[in-house]
């Protein structure tokens, strides 16, 4: 019959369900009338249920029941670090290996301060200024740094720095 | 009792359960091992092969977004296995050596067909049509095998397969396309196609 190489190259996506509109029918009208054809889509999917088959059969091949204990000897052979850890495990961790950049997080945090104890020197003309005290406390010396603001008449006190 | 959620069963393997990851083992197991043997048509390696993966995804569990789901992750990194696996045996080299041995005359598919003939039962059949498949499947290339068995046995769309394999979509249509041709052409009087 005619057009059949044609149809043929398109059996596949049409079983796939790939095909336009169009080309869909197209095919369908052509096999409607064309027995070779509708023989060679018949093997096609005779092959597509052959590997199916095959795939389910697989799926309950009775040695995957070997697979944990398997998988589990593998996991008791890898250190504590590969292994999936608690949140608590992997912050100390982090800490100790890949967050040493943290360490410098107290010193940013104490120019912010000092950044913020002196913007309003420049930004605020209520402020009347700051103090430093140091007060010894025990056996350590804290430094506290006091603005103070005329309009409201309050101060705020910032803590530094201690030394021990 | 309701199933867990696979989310929180990777949530809490994240956190260290062992337990949560035997269960996501039990549950994705069937399909890799179908995938793995699918491709490298070989049942221990195919449990190797499987092993291997699901002990890399525990490895990289931490790393593991929600984004894509855990089978198809799991899926790429057997896909990947199996390939490799592939490349790496000398798989064709037994292969060559193996048809060379074969008595000489008939391909392996006439010699199987002829038995066909004479016992003429549909379960037969089946069995025999497997064993003709598990041969004519060895003649195409690893990245072919992969994607005949992901549309054809485990029903992935093509963008699906595009994922598992890490290539284009097109690249895809041409891998399956091909590896049919070439398995129908093998498989032709098992099918009885006229062509």
């Amino acid at each position: 019959m005619k057009g059949c190489v044609r149809i043929r190259r398109m059996v596949d996506a049409y079983l796939d369900g790939q095909l336009s509109r169009r080309r869909h029918r197209c095919v369908e009208d052509h096999l409607a009338a064309c027995s070779s054809c509708q023989r060679y889509l018949e093997s096609c999917q005779l092959l597509r249920e052959a590997l199916q088959r095959e795939a389910v059969a697989s799926t309950a091949d009775p040695q995957l029941d070997l697979l944990w204990p398997r998988i589990e000897a593998s996991i008791a052979t890898i250190g504590p670090g590969e292994r999936a850890r608690s949140l608590r495990e992997r912050v100390l961790s982090f800490w100790h290996t890949g967050g040493r950049s943290l360490r410098l997080l107290p010193i940013a945090a104490a120019a912010a301060a000092l950044l913020v104890i002196f913007l309003p020197h420049f930004r605020n003309p209520e402020w009347v200024g700051y103090e430093v005290v140091i007060e010894p406390m025990g056996r350590k010396d804290v430094t506290f740094v006091v603005s103070k603001f005329k309009e409201t008449n309050t101060s705020i006190i910032w803590i530094v720095e201690s030394n021990g | 009792m309701a199933e867990v959620q696979e989310k929180d069963l990777i949530l809490s393997c994240q956190q260290g359960n062992l337990s949560a990851f035997e269960e996501l083992v039990r549950r994705h197991r069937g399909k890799a091992y179908a995938i793995a043997y699918g491709i490298v048509r070989n049942r221990d390696d195919a449990l190797d092969i499987t092993q291997e993966a699901l002990f890399r995804a525990y490895r990289s569990i931490r790393k593991f977004r929600r984004r894509a789901g855990f089978a198809t992750w799991l899926r790429r990194i057997v896909v990947n296995l199996s390939i490799d696996h592939l490349r790496r045996s000398s798989l064709a080299a037994d292969e060559l050596l193996e048809r060379a041995q074969a008595p000489s005359g008939a391909e392996p598919q006439h010699a199987i067909a002829g038995q066909w003939r004479e016992t003429g039962e549909e379960r037969a059949l089946h069995r025999e049509l497997g064993e003709a498949i598990d041969w004519a499947m060895r003649e195409l290339n690893p990245q072919q095998r992969a994607a005949v068995i992901l549309r054809d046995a485990q029903g992935l769309s093509y963008s699906e397969i595009a994922r598992a394999m890490a290539c284009s979509r097109g690249t895809v249509m041409s891998r399956i396309h091909y590896g049919r041709q070439k398995l129908r052409a093998l498989l032709a009087s098992y099918l009885g196609e006229s062509s």
